[in-house]
């Protein structure tokens, strides 16, 4: 494959992920709080699918704090500290309002692009 | 103290769990000038009937299982022996010391979980103290024994006749068949006979590699995280220095436990089915014919594929580098590169660190059979290690990160750049000592980039962390860093060093006393 298609291949690809993620983006968006704990439970030891499941958790809780509004992080983060005991205390710290500012700070957008960086896994 | 008294003193404080009699009584012998060798097979000698277990899974009321961990004081004695080396005269002896201090801590892992015997497993791990009952009996899990401890396999004769091959291929096979008995009997036998004993420690490396489980995930009962591996080197190693003709404990303590349920070689079925598979006749000339180095571009594609592929994208690579021609050890250190690469860059929790180190241990004793001996099937083991890298990396990637645990090196790196050099050394002590992370990474990473030295960085970071104590790993994961640093040739031994500062100075210690470095301080380091 020469450097042409492989770079046209890597566009496409762009695209179909850029696609992703605004759909991703509009599901989270229309997804109640109780649903967003519950999809997030999922990727916890005892449910989830496999430890590239729950390590993919980090990826979505950047997705989640740069496309919700406040009030519904600040939902998602209260049902998190109300829960008791250390195996929460990831996801309280996780969905703290402290560590989304700083997500939210670390997001890069090179100029000229569409949106900011994402990282894939 | 006299000798003959001093002997007797340090054997019941042993076996009644008194660590910090035996403690002070072996440093006493010690600077009364008795042979460091011969207080340690003493020692070894006293444990060896009371460290078996029948089994390392236990039947629990409710049908369940319950894991009943393996001997550490064996492996403490090797590793600390080891260390003792490499750490000069004094400083040598903090390691020793911390053996000692854990010996009469190990006993009976059997009783121990049943609350039935004192020691680290039922003091910290159970938690036996918090039990009404054992209240009640006035039972304290710190020690001292209230009773002897048991004998759960008693010791056995050698078996002689018929030839020597013939007798090693039947103790492997009894090993790997769980018969303890012959297995034990087998290698007496042949352990008498100096010519034997290059051919029977390879063989113990071998049955010690093979057998270890092929996943810790959703399998917590079933898996030995290396350990038969583990005690055939601490036995070989120790055979060597103590002499064989005075290991007879040694071999008590090592060789029947060699066999004990689980028996675990699933993995290992895998690893040869692939190599005859993919190799058909071949495959047992691979460490002759393949000798080639791996390119950079290379270690750093095999490190992504044990960092981040599946299992089976990680058995496919190692066959992979083996039809490309390159050399086992290459392909092995490359490995050792990737678990230093998931302690500094992945691994957070400081309670995640302990079973992810026995990885580590275990390529060690895979490199050191390779470097050591000759057998056909030691390409075999490169899979084996492998997996168990990526199993680790896995495993832990199973638990969500916590923001809350993300190092910071960079925020010190400022002020441990404008440090003097010849105050790094000192300060990285202290930095490890005070479980100082962030301040320890940095001071070592402006080491390493202002001189080309090694050794004292490497002897710095193994003395600073064996002040603590309880815990035997802690000096396998010194002996094991020093030994790959020594070896690899990836072109990334830094990492293996990198990755040591953050194991020593991040990872949860079983004890934050002082005791044992406090008997080693006042006892030696005085002067």
């Amino acid at each position: 494959m020469g450097l042409q298609r492989t770079w046209t291949l890597h566009n496409t690809l762009a695209g179909a992920l850029e696609q992703v993620i605004e759909q991703l983006e509009a599901q989270l968006s229309e997804a109640s709080v109780g649903e967003l704990v519950e999809f997030v439970d999922g990727f916890l030891p005892g449910r989830t699918a496999s430890p590239e499941w729950t390590a993919s958790l980090e990826r979505l809780a950047e997705v989640m704090w740069s496309a919700l509004p406040t009030e519904t992080m600040e939902a998602v983060g209260a049902i998190y500290a109300s829960r008791e005991g250390p195996m929460w205390q990831p996801l309280v710290n996780k969905f703290s309002a402290e560590h989304g500012q700083r997500l939210l700070g670390q997001r890069w957008r090179p100029a000229g692009a569409r949106r900011a960086a994402v990282v894939l896994r | 103290m006299t000798e003959q008294r001093g002997y007797q003193a340090l054997r019941e404080a042993i076996v009644s769990a008194d660590y910090r009699s035996a403690t002070a009584t072996f440093v006493e012998l010690l600077r009364d000038e008795e042979p460091l060798k011969k207080l340690v097979t003493a020692s070894v000698d006293t444990t060896a009937p009371y460290i078996q277990a029948p089994a390392h899974i236990m039947s629990r009321p409710d049908g369940g299982v319950q894991t009943v961990n393996y001997d550490h004081t064996v492996l403490g004695w090797r590793a600390s022996m080891q260390l003792a080396h490499r750490l000069g005269e004094r400083g040598g002896l903090l390691p020793i010391t911390q053996a000692i201090w854990y010996v009469p801590q190990g006993l009976n892992p059997w009783d121990q979980v049943l609350c039935r015997f004192p020691g680290h497993y039922a003091r910290d791990k159970f938690k036996c103290d918090s039990r009404e009952e054992e209240r009640a009996q006035g039972h304290n899990f710190d020690g001292p024994a209230w009773e002897t401890p048991q004998v759960r396999f008693e010791d056995c004769d050698p078996i002689r006749g018929g030839s020597s091959s013939a007798r090693l291929h039947d103790m492997a096979a009894a090993i790997r068949q769980g018969d303890r008995a012959d297995g034990y009997g087998l290698f007496l036998g042949l352990a008498d006979d100096p010519e034997q004993r290059t051919a029977l420690k390879e063989a113990m490396l071998f049955a010690g590699i093979i057998d270890l489980q092929e996943s810790i995930i959703d399998r917590r009962e079933y898996q030995n995280i290396g350990h038969k591996a583990l005690r055939a080197r601490a036995m070989v190693d120790l055979a060597d220095d103590l002499g064989w003709e005075n290991a007879h404990g040694l071999f008590y303590t090592v060789v029947p436990d060699m066999g004990t349920t689980p028996r675990l070689h699933a993995l290992w079925t895998q690893a040869s089915s692939v190599v005859e598979t993919q190799f058909r006749q071949n495959w047992q000339t691979l460490k002759q014919d393949n000798r080639a180095p791996l390119t950079p571009r290379e270690v750093e594609e095999t490190v992504d594929v044990v960092l981040w592929g599946l299992p089976s994208d990680v058995v496919a690579h190692i066959s992979q580098r083996l039809r490309e021609g390159k050399a086992l050890l290459a392909i092995g250190d490359a490995i050792v590169v990737a678990f230093c690469r998931f302690i500094i860059d992945q691994l957070e929790n400081r309670a995640a660190y302990f079973i992810p180190g026995h990885a580590l241990d275990y390529c060690n004793v895979v490199h050191h059979w390779i470097r050591t001996y000759d057998n056909p099937h030691q390409a075999k083991a490169l899979y084996m290690e492998a997996v168990f890298v990526n199993d680790m990396v896995r495993a832990d990637r199973l638990f969500p990160r916590d923001p809350e645990n993300e190092l910071r090196p960079d925020e010190h790196a400022a002020w441990a750049e404008a440090l003097p050099l010849r105050d790094l050394l000192p300060t990285i002590d202290a930095a490890i000592t005070d479980l100082d992370a962030d301040r320890a990474i940095a001071l070592v990473d402006a080491y390493l980039a202002r001189t080309e030295e090694r050794q004292r960085l490497l002897a710095t970071i193994a003395f600073s962390v064996c002040k603590f104590q309880n815990d035997p790993h802690i000096q396998r994961n010194c002996i094991s860093t020093m030994e790959e640093f020594t070896e690899n040739r990836s072109g990334q031994r830094d990492t293996i060093i990198r990755a040591a500062t953050k194991y020593a100075s991040h990872a949860t210690k079983r004890s934050l006393d002082f005791g044992a470095y406090d008997i080693f301080r006042t006892s030696f380091a005085a002067g």
